[in-house]
């Protein structure tokens, strides 16, 4: 009887205390953005490619390549900001090609967003871009694809930012190997020829990578933001 | 004799017809080359001599009623024995006759004191009936010695445009020549005429143009039919079933020639693999033919039906291989295309001939009458695992002869309608470059080259009697050569890059003078911020190929050394650069169109500098400067890189570049030391010389 009374007192006290973690509110994530040489926020920074970036079809094994990206966008800068802590507002592709054929790239649906998905642990703070939508165009193939989330208008990709390592160096947008992304094959061969089933199909998925650089516009020497997030 | 003479003008038509298959199919380029070598007979006060008359000029290929037809510039070359030229010499003055004459080619110091003018009665024909060409007069002056014993005279000129009347053949035959011969042009007032009246054996045809009606109607050599009329007249750009349709239209893996392309080198483990149906292409390719027996060489041009890829096969970026492969199947179709030759370089030879593909020897009904296609790339990243080192187009297909309309100095050669070869392989490939010379994609067309062609004995020849042997005899066997360059793909069923319904002919290039050439640069520079390179001159050498119809695709191989160079370091110290900086291996010239302008642009791949520097205090670096190879996320090594700009009035200036810092440098020159960070500008005026004049087509 003892035993079973021991039990339940037990049983009750995780109760409780699970009852008790539910109910306390989530810590606030404070979240402060630096860009030296910067008061104003937002504050306008750009993006270059470091390294090709990199998309690989999921299904068909159909790779996508473009050996240049420019990007403009803006930073929110001080402590306590909020998320979405960024903005892109523009955003160029060069140099793309599909299975090795010329292809142009835009970007769709601008401005996009980059939040902070997790705190930072040694200058790499986790985080997403939301909003993405990408209309890939194979120029000799007439092939149209567009790649987004379930809508036109939620597409995200989970990557990460690394702030600088030196006074000058930009902060680094990393898309790692593999980073987790809602995006999928839309609107395939629409305003064009039928594109190939070995290219791309409706649906399809994509594994991305690439490293972006990322400078402040007017910080002093352009160096890039620099985010933390406890 | 007259036995011999009709042996000889059979083989003449036999290298014709064969030449003009060309094995592939036919497509003739926009302007085409004639000429003919004539045999005179020569009379005058110095009694009779055998002279020969080399005419040469081009013609476009197609011409349309109503329309001016304009010739080249006609080039003449007399060829005069040495006991004529004796009668000429000495030389007493007496004025030379005095038609209005026209180009003299300069003669060299060594050249003969001798010179002349040469007047050529030419027929147009076509013109809703006869005509006389109006030719001008030649002013001939002496060419250097070639050893073969006789004295050239050499001129050229330009004669009047003729409009044709009527469509069909419009065709330039030279008759008799009037030859007038002094001892020196320069000293002609006081030199003694020697009058010549010269006849050909038979009247020549120089060259033939065919001529459409104005409404656009096709005729043999203008463009094809509608790439959706599977039953078009010409049967060119025709469907073709696509993958999985019927077994009569794959890829064949039964036949081991065919399949071979698919060996060597083999597709590694790893790759995604995938089934397609093909996407419908139509390519034409133009080119030359060189039949081995006949040592003679025609233009020749290919049209396919392809379905790529009804295979591909992608390595994963991530993880590798670095392989991208696609394959497919084609038809090779005939296009009726002809080909004027000088058989034993006397005889005027036409002939009509076409390729029949078929399908591989011993194989039934219900087999692949398709040839197979094979298409290698890889991505221009450091990918673990096997890669394709070179970007290439392989294609293999089985084929055979089949003689058409012949005639022999417009006489009609009967071969009949069964005369024909056994099936032979065809096999070409297309070098689509390397991280070296850059590379072009093969959908934006390629430099196709089938080496050691051979030609299978023919049968069912002659009507009279047969005329197999002869044929077998002349041009039968192997070590045949063709070279072909083919236009973009087109898209059938969209029509994407298509011109009328079909392929379009290939972007070629046209270089002159060509030879050896000089690009300097004064300055050149390289800068990143306050960083900067600079060298007070860069000289590129280049050895370019003058020609016509030119792949665009490594139109030039050189090399490179920049002089009195510095590196100026972000935080401002300068060092100076031991001696001339040096280019690691070839440069290439490429030639691209820009799409949006549409005008030719000049690429200098493969720029790999290498620098010594001098740091001060007794110390060295070598700074180098080149592309990055990468991996998904770091410098893993370096690479050839590229400058691009225009080219114009024989300068080529840099508007953009992929140099950087090479990750093997050893220099930590501030501004320098990164090497992913390519230098935000470069800046060069490449002075060509000679000037080139490099122009499309």
């Amino acid at each position: 009887m003892r035993k079973i009374a021991r039990k339940a007192l037990t049983v009750s006290a995780v109760a409780a205390s699970t009852v008790a973690l539910t109910a306390l509110p989530a810590a606030a994530a404070t979240i402060t953005v630096t860009l030296p040489g910067v008061a104003s926020s937002p504050a306008a920074i750009t993006g270059q490619n470091n390294g090709s970036v990199v998309a690989s079809n999921t299904r068909s094994g159909a790779v996508l390549i473009c050996t240049s990206l420019t990007a403009a966008g803006t930073v929110k800068v001080g402590a306590g900001v909020t998320d979405p802590v960024g903005q892109v507002t523009g955003l160029t592709f060069s140099g793309c090609t599909v299975n090795g054929l010329s292809a142009t790239v835009t970007a769709q649906n601008l401005p996009w967003s980059l939040a902070t998905t997790g705190n930072t642990a040694s200058g790499v703070t986790p985080g997403k871009l939301t909003g993405v939508r990408v209309h890939v165009y194979v120029t000799s193939l007439n092939c149209h694809a567009d790649f987004q989330g379930s809508t036109a208008t939620n597409g995200e990709i989970n990557g990460t930012h690394t702030n600088p390592t030196s006074a000058t160096a930009p902060s680094k947008l990393t898309l790692p190997f593999g980073a987790t992304n809602n995006l999928r094959a839309a609107n395939v061969g629409v305003g064009g020829s039928p594109c190939p089933n070995s290219l791309v199909a409706n649906g399809d998925a994509a594994s991305l990578a690439g490293v972006i650089d990322l400078r402040g516009v007017n910080s002093t020497n352009n160096t890039g933001p620099t985010v933390t997030r406890v | 004799m007259h036995r011999m003479f009709r042996g000889a003008a059979r083989t003449a038509a036999i290298a014709a017809l064969t030449v003009s298959s060309g094995a592939l199919v036919a497509v003739p380029p926009a302007i085409a080359d004639i000429g003919a070598d004539i045999g005179l007979v020569c009379s005058g006060k110095a009694g009779t001599h055998q002279v020969a008359l080399r005419i040469d000029s081009t013609v476009p290929t197609s011409g349309t009623v109503g329309q001016p037809v304009q010739l080249g510039t006609i080039k003449v070359d007399v060829s005069l024995p040495p006991e004529l030229v004796k009668e000429v010499e000495p030389a007493p003055s007496v004025e030379a006759s005095a038609p209005p004459v026209t180009g003299v080619t300069p003669s060299s110091a060594t050249a003969p004191a001798l010179g002349g003018v040469a007047e050529i009665q030419v027929a147009v024909r076509g013109l809703g009936g006869d005509r006389r060409g109006g030719w001008p007069a030649f002013a001939l002056a002496a060419a250097p010695p070639r050893g073969d014993g006789a004295v050239h005279l050499t001129g050229s000129g330009v004669a009047p445009p003729v409009v044709p009347e009527s469509p069909g053949g419009l065709s330039w035959s030279a008759g008799a020549v009037g030859l007038s011969l002094v001892p020196d042009e320069t000293t002609a007032k006081d030199a003694e005429e020697l009058a010549l009246r010269c006849v050909a054996e038979k009247e020549t045809v120089l060259g033939t143009v065919d001529v459409k009606r104005g409404n656009g109607t096709a005729v043999p050599g203008a463009s094809s039919a509608s790439p959706r009329q599977a039953a078009a007249p010409q049967h060119l750009c025709e469907m073709i079933p696509a993958g999985g349709e019927d077994p009569r239209y794959a890829i064949n893996r039964d036949d081991p020639k065919l399949a071979a392309i698919y060996e060597s080198p083999p597709k590694p483990d790893g790759t995604f693999d995938f089934p397609d149906t093909g996407i419908m292409m139509c390519i034409k390719a133009t080119g030359f033919f060189n039949l081995r027996k006949a040592e003679n060489a025609a233009p020749v041009a290919v049209e396919t039906n392809a379905r790529v890829p009804t295979e591909s096969s992608q390595g994963n970026p991530f993880t590798g291989p670095n392989w991208s492969e696609l394959r497919g199947y084609s038809v090779n179709q005939t296009y009726p295309a002809s080909a004027t030759l000088l058989g034993f370089g006397f005889m005027p030879t036409r002939a009509e001939a076409r390729a029949e593909q078929v399908r591989p020897p011993g194989s039934g009904p219900g087999a692949p009458v398709t040839g197979n296609l094979r298409i290698l790339q890889s991505q221009p990243l450091a990918i673990p695992g096997p890669t394709v080192e070179n970007h290439e187009i392989r294609a293999a297909a089985y084929i055979r002869l089949k003689a058409g309309q012949t005639e022999v100095n417009g006489v009609p050669l009967d071969l009949g309608d069964k005369c024909m070869t056994s099936p032979t392989l065809l096999s070409a490939t297309g070098f689509m470059g390397n991280l070296r010379t850059g590379t072009t994609q093969y959908d934006q067309g390629q430099t196709l080259i089938a080496e050691d062609f051979t030609i299978p004995p023919f049968s069912g020849c002659g009507v009279d009697e047969d005329l197999s042997p002869i044929l077998t005899a002349s041009v039968s066997g192997a070590g045949n050569y063709a070279n072909l360059e083919s236009g973009r793909w087109c898209l059938v069923e969209s029509g994407h890059n298509c011109a009328d319904g079909a392929g379009e002919l290939p972007r070629t290039f046209t270089v002159y003078p060509g030879g050896a050439v000089t690009a300097v640069a004064k300055p050149f520079t390289l800068t990143n911020g306050d960083a900067e390179f600079r060298c007070d001159s860069a000289t590129m050498r280049f050895t370019m190929e003058r020609g016509r119809w030119q792949s665009r695709f490594r139109l030039g191989k050189g090399d490179m050394a920049l002089a009195d160079c510095q590196v100026k370091a972000s935080d401002g110290p300068v060092y100076q650069v031991e001696g001339e900086v040096t280019q690691d291996g070839a440069l290439w010239i490429n030639m691209i169109i820009n799409e949006t302008t549409g005008d030719p642009e000049m690429k200098i791949n493969g720029v790999l500098l290498n620098a010594a520097v001098d740091l001060g205090g007794g110390q060295k670096c070598t700074l180098r400067i080149s592309d990055e190879l990468r991996s998904l996320f770091a410098t893993v090594d370096e690479r050839p890189g590229e400058m691009q700009g225009t080219y114009g009035n024989g300068t080529f200036s840099v508007q953009a570049h992929t140099l950087k810092p090479s990750v093997k440098s050893t220099c930590q020159i501030p501004g320098f030391t990164e090497p992913g960070i390519p230098f935000s500008s470069a800046n060069g005026d490449f002075a060509f010389d000679p000037v080139q004049q490099i122009t499309t087509p």
